[in-house]
């Protein structure tokens, strides 16, 4: 930064000094060539633009909606399993990254990618934009509270672990050191590609979209910010996605090498300050972002999180609060929807399920429940057997009793059932004469188990147990 | 009948007075006026259980529109075919089961064929899923409560609940589930699903999931229960959202002691009836109508850990929805081919039970079901970790709901607050 001559730094110069070096060198080199930041001198020398300027202006402002980039599927995978990671808003203290301080957040990803199963499918994690926050800006820094905090304190956690408690007791030297509360741009963009990093360790994809807080940051800058952190890491599996209302093209391999094709769009920059419930998100991104006409469209950056359309998701945030206007009492933002499998039977017919994967299937259960339908079977079927018994043989006997005959065999039947079902008594057998064509004969079953034994109401029906 | 009790006149002891019937009436009005049922938005509590299943396959089947023009009779007939075969499905018709007009000068929601016919092939069709049916809901069209039917009285859909002998709802049913949770541990866990048609208009897709999910909460609000699902119908806007809602714990004594967050699926469902001259007159565009697989099980709570404790389920509900059919076409999407091979009805097992017990004595038919019983419960405790895995024994376990868990101190009793 040019200073003035023989001028000593003032107070507002060493807050812009501070900024510019906790923002990056990376980002601020060309924070110099802004009106806003020259000196007087310099602002006298400068010239008025021509008309050519102001075409090549014009030209970098529009972008085509199609991407450059194109998300296959291999011909032994599956389906395409997205994970979705938006509003991180790294290191912002008004709406931080939920699940941050316990890395919650951490497993819920590691939890996601394995239900996402990366050995059948094509797992993504998509990276939605509203990722670097908004309290990177100079304000902030000139509004920054200054905490105070005293460095034995944090000496003597650090000597606890290494040396022990008790000889870290004898330290009495306490010194102050003194914080400004704010992250900058710097700081923010290293915890991202930590984050980016952790996900890129599962050995899958990763995808990079800016959203409405990564345009700011470029046009502040005038930088692409995440295109540097691509190239700073410098993974092949590392995407970045250009815009923010873009369709991607997906290639489905089929056998033979064969392709089918479909699109995908995402919606990344949401003017949502004052949208709460579901129909006021859903009207301010048509306001906004306007309309996209891919086979499915995933919304990123809103206030709500469920499918309001045909083929539209609204996919859910990392933040620990919706964004709206400041003042206002903090609603919780919705967790939860932010996992889709999809599949392509056909070019541009996509079936999307809403969550990780098909559902896994435990096979022990699908026994029991076989092994429980199958005595359900052989119930009925005897219950079948018994009654096809007791027609024949009222249909031959002549001079048998039809009641007690009756009686007989549903004590037969009441037996088999509570055999089956739980063990109980035997059950009487009365005194029956059961006569047919061939042979007459006469039961009588006086044992001393029938004293014990409960008697049966003749009234109820035969076979009203089942 | 009681027997006539005369008593003299007030104003002239010469003539008697029947005081019977006028006391049976204020009885009856007494009892009829204490009985909540008859309210606007009464909640019933249907309880139930999976015993093995700890996957769910919930089908919210609201606004069929049968009998209507427009309605796609085939996806309708397919559902049911899936129903049919899938183990672990549960079937809900949410309203408006049939389209009946009883009006002539209401909206122009034109039948293809009349009423009767509409219950009769219901019934029909609902005869081979009655197992899988635990109630049937009220609509506006075919609701007593409805504008249709209110001044007669009747309603087709109780008509049809009671010739099958299933439940009938007015207004809405919460579903307390129980079913083994999907990790190891596998404990019995209860989860809440509410359940009703909703009413009203909408100005858009988003804002039918926010009406049902505000007309459901203000239902329960005084079961103070916080569901973990919300399926209504009524809107045809196939769509779904998640609220965040907190819910009050409270200790043993009713001091609240804390605040827990719940992300409630709410769920407005889609109809079958994709065209009609009705949505044609209000300038509405053809809707696609499909059905979903709403598979639900529970499972922990990524975000639950010791610091979390106090805020946080240790188990929460995941639901993943699965379209039934392709885009435009009334084929079975892949997936919910899958999925009724996975959960198939072990249909075949009738044919071969028929084939090695048919033609045998019962006294060795009894003793062949004997021996597989006792081969299936020494077995069976080779494989299961614990003994919760049964049907026979299930019901004597103790089951949690997903709110007990979350407790601040050992004496504290975690409740849904609203």
């Amino acid at each position: 930064m040019a200073q003035r001559k023989n001028q000593t730094p003032s107070k507002g110069q060493e807050v812009i000094d501070k900024f510019i070096r906790e923002s990056g060198e990376d980002f601020t080199s060309d924070l110099r060539n802004n009106v806003n930041w020259a000196t007087g001198e310099e602002v006298k020398d400068l010239k008025k633009p021509t008309t050519q300027d102001y075409f090549d202006a014009t030209k970098s402002r529009t972008t085509s909606p199609i991407s450059d980039e194109t998300i296959i599927i291999e011909e032994n995978q599956k389906a395409l399993n997205l994970i979705f990671r938006n509003q991180l808003n790294i290191r912002d203290m008004g709406n931080p990254l939920y699940g941050e301080e316990d890395k919650s957040f951490k497993k819920n990803l590691t939890i996601n990618i394995n239900k996402a199963n990366p050995n059948e499918n094509k797992v993504c994690v998509v990276y939605g934009g509203d990722l670097l926050g908004t309290e990177w800006e100079l304000k902030r820094l000139n509004n920054a509270k200054i905490i105070s905090q005293s460095t034995l304190q944090e000496l003597k956690s650090v000597a606890t672990d290494v040396m022990g408690a008790d000889k870290v007791d004898d330290m009495h030297s306490p010194t102050e050191v003194r914080k400004a509360l704010f992250f900058a741009l710097g700081e923010k963009v290293k915890v991202l590609k930590r984050d980016i990093k952790f996900a890129l360790a599962h050995n899958i994809d990763v995808y990079l979209l800016n959203g409405a807080q990564e345009e700011k940051i470029n046009k502040y800058f005038k930088v692409d910010v995440l295109g540097t952190i691509v190239k700073d890491i410098n993974n092949p599996r590392l995407h970045l996605i250009k815009g923010v209302n873009t369709i991607v093209n997906v290639a489905k391999i089929t056998k033979g090498n064969n392709r089918r094709y479909s699109t995908i769009g995402f919606l990344t920059n949401n003017s949502l300050s004052k949208a709460r419930e579901g129909q006021q998100s859903v009207n301010a991104v048509k306001l906004n972002s306007g309309a996209n006409s891919a086979d499915v469209v995933f919304v990123t950056n809103t206030n709500v999180a469920g499918k309001k359309g045909p083929r539209t998701y609204y996919v859910s945030g990392e933040s620990t609060y919706i964004t709206i206007a400041q003042k206002k009492f903090p609603v919780l933002s919705p967790k939860h929807y932010n996992c889709f499998s999809i599949r392509m039977p056909k070019s541009h017919e996509l079936t999307v399920i809403e969550g990780h994967n098909m559902p896994p299937i435990y096979q022990l259960e699908k026994d029991v429940y076989d092994e429980f339908k199958r005595q359900q079977y052989i119930k009925e079927q005897i219950k079948e057997n018994i009654e096809n018994e007791l027609n024949s043989i009222t249909s031959k006997t002549k001079s048998a009793d039809p009641v007690k005959t009756v009686q007989y065999f549903k004590n037969k039947y009441i037996r088999l059932n509570s055999e089956v079902v739980k063990p109980t008594n035997v059950d009487i057998m009365p005194n029956i004469e059961i006569v047919d064509d061939e042979k007459e004969s006469s039961t009588k079953n006086t044992t001393n188990e029938q004293a014990n034994l409960e008697t049966n109401n003749p009234s109820e029906d035969f076979g009203s147990d089942m | 009948m009681a027997d006539v009790k005369y008593t003299p006149m007030k104003n002239n002891p010469n003539f008697m007075v029947d005081n019977t019937k006028k006391q049976e009436e204020i009885k009856f009005t007494i009892e009829i006026s204490k009985n909540k049922s008859y309210d606007s938005e009464y909640v019933e509590i249907i309880p139930a259980k999976s015993p093995q299943f700890s996957n769910i396959a919930v089908i919210f089947a609201g606004d069929v529109h049968d009998g209507a023009v427009g309605t796609n009779a085939v996806k309708d007939e397919k559902t049911l075919e899936f129903v049919r075969k899938t183990a672990n499905c549960i079937y809900v018709p949410g309203g408006d089961v049939f389209n009946s007009v009883i009006s002539p000068d209401q909206d122009r929601h034109a039948d293809k064929y009349g009423l009767q016919h509409a219950i009769d092939k219901k019934h029909y069709q609902f005869e081979k899923i009655l197992d899988k049916i635990p109630f049937v809901i009220d609509g506006n069209h075919d609701g007593q409560n409805g504008s249709r039917w209110v001044a007669s009285g009747m309603s087709p859909a109780k008509h049809l609940a009671d010739s099958l002998n299933i439940t009938h709802i007015k207004y809405g049913a919460l579903l307390q589930l129980t079913l083994p949770s999907s990790d190891y541990k596998r404990e019995p866990k209860t989860i809440n699903l509410f359940m009703f048609h909703c009413a009203g208009k909408t100005s858009g897709t988003a804002k039918s999931v926010d009406n049902t999910f505000k007309m459901a909460m203000a239902q329960l609000q005084e079961l103070k229960i916080v569901p973990d699902a919300i399926f209504g119908g009524h809107f045809h806007s196939n769509s779904n959202g998640l609220f965040p809602t907190d819910v009050y714990v409270y200790n043993k004594s009713g001091k609240l002691v804390g605040i827990k967050r719940k992300d409630v699926i709410v769920v407005s469902d889609s109809t079958l009836q994709e065209k009609s001259d009705y949505a044609l007159a209000a300038g509405y565009p053809p809707t696609e109508s499909n059905v979903y697989i709403n598979n639900i099980r529970v499972v922990k709570n990524p975000y639950y850990n010791a610091s979390t404790k106090n805020t946080q389920y240790e188990y929460m509900v995941e639901m993943t929805r699965i379209p039934m059919f392709r885009q435009n076409s009334d084929e079975y999407t892949d997936e919910a081919k899958e999925y009724m091979k996975n959960y198939q009805e072990p249909e075949h097992l009738r044919e071969e039970v028929r084939r090695e017990y048919q033609n045998i004595s019962y006294e060795e038919a009894t003793k062949k079901l004997k021996e597989a019983v006792d081969d299936f419960k020494s077995a069976r405790f080779l494989f299961d970790e614990t003994e919760n895995v049964s049907t026979q024994t299930f019901t004597e376990t103790k089951t949690e709901s997903l709110d007990a868990n979350a407790h601040i101190d050992d004496d504290v009793n975690s409740n849904d607050g609203m």
